[in-house]
């Protein structure tokens, strides 16, 4: 059975640097927790800290409410699998899958029984007595899980396990992985840059920029309500408008921008005055039927992409300020030709005004 | 420092820790340092009878050094070593660049393979018999003689032996493989590519290799010439066999002065030797601009 | 641009031929000066095949003892240097300390150094310092000076591939220190171990200048063959030669076949040319 994952003000200094800074987050037993964000961001630091390969630099890390300073990694509850699998290579798919038993003294008969079902829960039949390079990229995917499991953890952590394997590979193993987690309880940290593969996967995400964790929350949080600059704009696509807060009315704000004032969610509640940026996906941006109703922009389409179940408009308001659209092709939708002069909408719902500073991506 | 120990031992343990100072320790302390040092100290220290050891006269003294620079014979020796060992090292990386190249980028397949025998084999023979291989060849009654007679280019035997050509001769014989290994090392990393492209670009094969192979090959012609020369210069075995019992060579002048039992002399003398080396060391590190990491990679 | 390139072929052709030649030649005619029953080691005058140098090597008792002798030594080189040639590899790969290129450089310097040098100050050392008088021992010390940094340089040339990350999922599968060195990185390591063992072996077995100096009055086989070729060469001498030239072409063959059949067995594509014929220096 699974159980839960602490960090407490978890920091990790190498040098001067700080791969990770006061990262705090639960993880809840039996949890499929992701941490996503860009290559180079410390997650593969994360994931060493909580197996113990090394101890952080400051702050505390617990499992099962234990404090886990100084306890090695062959002792903790975890097992993890590792970025680039770390399969013995001079052993069978057998001896890789039964390898933590025999180092723990299981006997052998037992340890074979336990070896089969594992074969037998990961799909490897037929293949215990080959040697690990003689496998395909999603067996020895299989191999690396099996073997982690055997040994019951209590959390599993995964690094990026599937970035090697091709694109069907990759969806047919999600759904797999998912599966494994809800038939075996084992708690799962996993680790991505995929948005896809954390959004679809997870229990709840945890979105890191260099070093520092932005957001925790279930994934339809965290793509519908980002709650920084950073998750929004790594997350999912977005169109961003800047400007300066003129009015506050409630949970919502007034910003004032070149190509004109929108009415806008405040999550953050920021005061007037304040210089922010609105943020609003694509598919919430449509075409405008009333064009005297609020955020309305008027734009030419730059460019039209058709993409079968949708079209993706670009468009470019007088002031130059660029703008996306995705309209369903729902049958509704008029024809659009290339340097029309349109008008579109966003509803206040759908568009967050978010601080500026941060570590925005392009 | 802390942390260099704790993850030390995380990474091997206490075992594995103790291991490696155990063994290392003993190795470099034992073996490498300490027989340095006490050479060193007894050639600074002057010959005593065995009651005057620790007494007044056992000081550090430059006496032994003073003895060779003054003793003009030797120093004629030395020098003599100096320069057949330059001569040795030049030709060996004469004739080896080309073999060690033909053998990285040119030859193909099979071939590579059976050369390549055909250089260990040699190689591994011992260096005593591959000298007394040029023993044979070269003696009075030997098949060089034979065959010149039988020319008719000459009437009566030559002693090949009488001058420092055989040692030369021999020297060169028995290290050249030294030469080969290493430069073969460093070309076989070369990529073909820059090669072929840079003759699709009408470079001429002398440009190619001035411009790409031999700046590539620089840490193995280093390493190659340190060897070599150090083998050269140190060499006891060639001056035995193929010397003139009239014409010595440094390492036999080293040997005689253990012989005379004048330890303290054979000493400094060795450190001149030692010297020697690692300054031709240096000055190849220099030459071709390499570290002395890249040197033994 | 053809006519070029056949002329190019003939002088590479033409300048390997030379080459061997000049490396085998001198080989074969001790080779077969070992089988003429002329008293003075010479292929002229031809006195008939025999076989009697053989016999007369094998009668000598001093040669016995000296090729004993060379067992011992050799036996022992092998048991000092190849762990000390692992510690050095592990300490070298395995720890990041600043001195570490200094340490290195020291490590290596035997290889480096004259074996002359070696030879005399191990003892200077053992015998004149310590007492314990020069002999087996003490050519056994000397030699293992600077074959150590050999193994150390082999091992470390595979420690170096080695993928870390093996050891710690053996550690996060629980295995302790002990488990992953044996069950991991050894295994890893086996194929340099054993090629440093044999490396060990045969520069032991073939060591004359180190030897020279650290043994005193012992006697190994390389010191007996000097000594007999200063004195009176007899074609004795070229028997011993062609007992020496057959084991190490079996030997080199043997090597050979290691390697292709390891690589077959790892599954890589076999490269022509063996890797570490002398070690990358
Ligand atoms: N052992 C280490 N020593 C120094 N820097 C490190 C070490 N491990 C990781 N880093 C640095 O920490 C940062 C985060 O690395 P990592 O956790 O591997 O990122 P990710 O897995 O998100 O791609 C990188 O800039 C990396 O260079
Ligand atoms: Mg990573």
């Amino acid at each position: 059975m699974g159980q839960d994952v602490e960090l407490l003000d978890v920091s990790m200094r190498f040098g001067e640097f700080y791969a990770a800074r006061n990262i705090n987050v639960h993880i809840q037993a039996g949890e499929f927790f992701s941490f996503l964000g860009p290559s180079g961001c410390g997650k593969t630091t994360l994931l060493r800290l909580i197996s113990g390969f090394m101890d952080p630099s400051e702050g505390q890390i617990k499992i099962g409410g234990k404090d886990m300073r100084g306890i090695g990694s062959n002792i903790r509850p975890t097992a993890m699998i590792f970025q680039n699998l770390a399969l013995f290579p001079l052993m069978t798919v057998e001896n890789n899958i039964g390898f933590g038993l025999e180092v723990r003294g299981v006997p052998k008969a037992k340890r074979k029984k336990k070896v089969e079902e594992l074969i037998e829960l990961v799909d490897l039949y037929g293949t215990g007595d080959r040697m690990v390079n003689e496998l395909s990229g999603g067996q020895m995917q299989r191999v690396a899980i099996a073997r982690a499991l055997a040994v019951n953890p209590a959390v599993l952590l995964l690094d990026e396990p599937l970035s090697a394997l091709d694109l069907r590979l990759r969806s047919q193993m999600r759904a797999e992985l998912r599966n494994i987690q809800r038939r075996t309880g084992v708690t799962f940290i996993y680790i991505t840059h995929d948005q896809t593969e954390a959004l679809t996967m997870s229990d709840r995400v945890g979105v890191m920029s260099i070093g520092k964790l932005e957001q925790v929350a279930t994934p339809d949080v965290i793509y519908n309500n980002p709650e920084t600059i950073f998750v929004a704009s790594f997350v999912g696509e977005s169109n961003i408008i800047q400007g300066d807060i003129i009015s506050i009315d409630g949970d919502y704000a007034v910003l004032k921008t070149t190509s004109g004032s929108f009415f806008c969610k405040n999550p953050q509640h920021m005061g007037q005055g304040e210089t922010a940026t609105i943020f609003i996906r694509p598919e919430t941006v449509f075409l405008a039927k009333e064009p005297n109703a609020d955020n309305v922009l008027t734009c030419r389409t730059k460019n039209l992409s058709f993409e079968g179940a949708y079209a993706v408009v670009t468009l470019t308001t007088e002031q130059g300020q660029l703008l996306t659209m995705r309209l369903n092709n729902d049958g509704t939708v008029p024809r659009i030709e290339e340097g029309e002069n349109i008008k579109v909408r966003f509803s206040r719902e759908n568009a967050f005004l978010l601080k500026n500073g941060g570590t925005p991506i392009a | 420092m802390r942390d260099f120990w704790n993850t030390a031992l995380r990474d091997l343990g206490k075992i594995g820790v103790a291991y490696i100072l155990i063994t290392v320790g003993t190795w470099l302390v034992f073996m490498i340092l300490i027989p340095q040092l006490i050479m060193f100290d007894y050639s600074l220290r002057p010959m005593l009878p065995l009651r005057e050891l620790g007494g007044p006269k056992d000081v550090w003294t430059l006496k032994n050094y003073m003895v060779f620079f003054s003793n003009r014979l030797h120093m004629a020796i030395f020098f003599k070593t100096i320069w057949s060992s330059l001569i040795v090292t030049v030709v060996a990386l004469v004739i080896c660049y080309p073999i060690a190249f033909y053998l990285a980028k040119v030859a193909r397949g099979a071939k590579v393979g059976l050369l390549m025998l055909g250089l260990i084999i040699p190689y591994w023979i011992n260096e005593l018999l591959r000298l007394f291989a040029w023993q044979i060849i070269l003696a009075d009654l030997g098949i060089l003689n034979q065959l010149l007679i039988f020319l008719g280019i000459i009437v009566d035997p030559i002693n090949f032996r009488m001058g420092n050509g055989a040692v030369i001769l021999g020297m060169t014989y028995a290290y050249i493989l030294f030469m080969v290994f290493p430069i073969y090392n460093v070309m076989e990393s070369l990529d073909s590519n820059q090669l072929d492209a840079a003759r699709d670009l009408g470079s001429s094969w002398l440009r190619i290799h001035y411009k790409i192979v031999v700046p590539h090959a620089k840490p193995g012609i280093a390493v190659g010439c340190t060897m070599t020369f150090m083998l050269a210069a140190g060499t006891v075995a060639a001056p035995q066999l193929l010397g003139s019992p009239s014409s010595f060579w440094f390492t036999q002048v080293i040997n005689t002065n253990f012989e005379c039992a004048n330890w303290n002399l054979g000493a400094a003398y060795a450190t001149v030797l030692m010297l020697l080396c690692v300054m031709f060391m240096f000055i190849m590190l220099k030459i071709f601009k390499v570290g002395l990491k890249e040197l033994t990679q | 641009m053809k006519s070029s390139n056949s002329i190019f072929r003939i002088i590479i052709g033409a300048y390997l031929v030379l080459f061997f030649a000049y490396m085998f030649l001198p080989l074969i005619f001790m080779t077969i000066i070992a089988f003429n029953a002329n008293e003075i080691p010479q292929i002229t005058p031809w006195k008939g095949f025999t076989l009697m140098w053989f016999g007369e090597l094998a009668k000598d008792d001093q040669m016995w003892s000296a090729l004993w002798n060379s067992f011992i030594v050799a036996f022992s080189v092998v048991a000092i240097s190849v762990p000390i040639g692992l510690g050095g590899a592990l300490l070298l790969t395995r720890l990041q300390f600043k001195a570490r290129n200094f340490v290195y450089g020291v490590l290596v310097s035997p290889i480096l150094t004259p074996g002359i040098i070696l030879g005399i100050s191990t003892f200077l050392f053992w015998d004149s310092y310590m007492n314990i008088p020069g002999g087996l021992w003490t050519a056994i010390l000397g030699q293992s000076t600077f074959i150590s940094s050999y193994c150390m340089l082999l091992i470390m040339s595979r420690a170096q591939r080695f993928d870390l990350t093996q050891e710690e999922a053996a550690f996060d599968l629980g295995a302790t220190h002990r488990q992953v060195f044996w069950k991991i990185t050894l295994p890893f390591l086996r194929p340099a171990l054993i090629s440093s063992m044999a490396l060990a072996f045969m520069q032991s077995f073939d060591n004359y200048n180190t030897t020279l100096f650290a043994i005193g009055v012992e006697q190994t086989l390389p010191i007996y063959i000097g000594t007999k070729l200063r004195s009176f060469i007899s074609p004795a001498m070229n028997a011993l030669a062609v007992v020496f030239i057959i084991l190490t072409v079996i030997g080199a063959i043997a090597y050979e076949y290691r390697r292709r059949r390891e690589m077959i067995k790892a599954g890589v594509k076999i490269t022509p040319v063996p890797a570490a014929p002398v070690l990358r220096m």
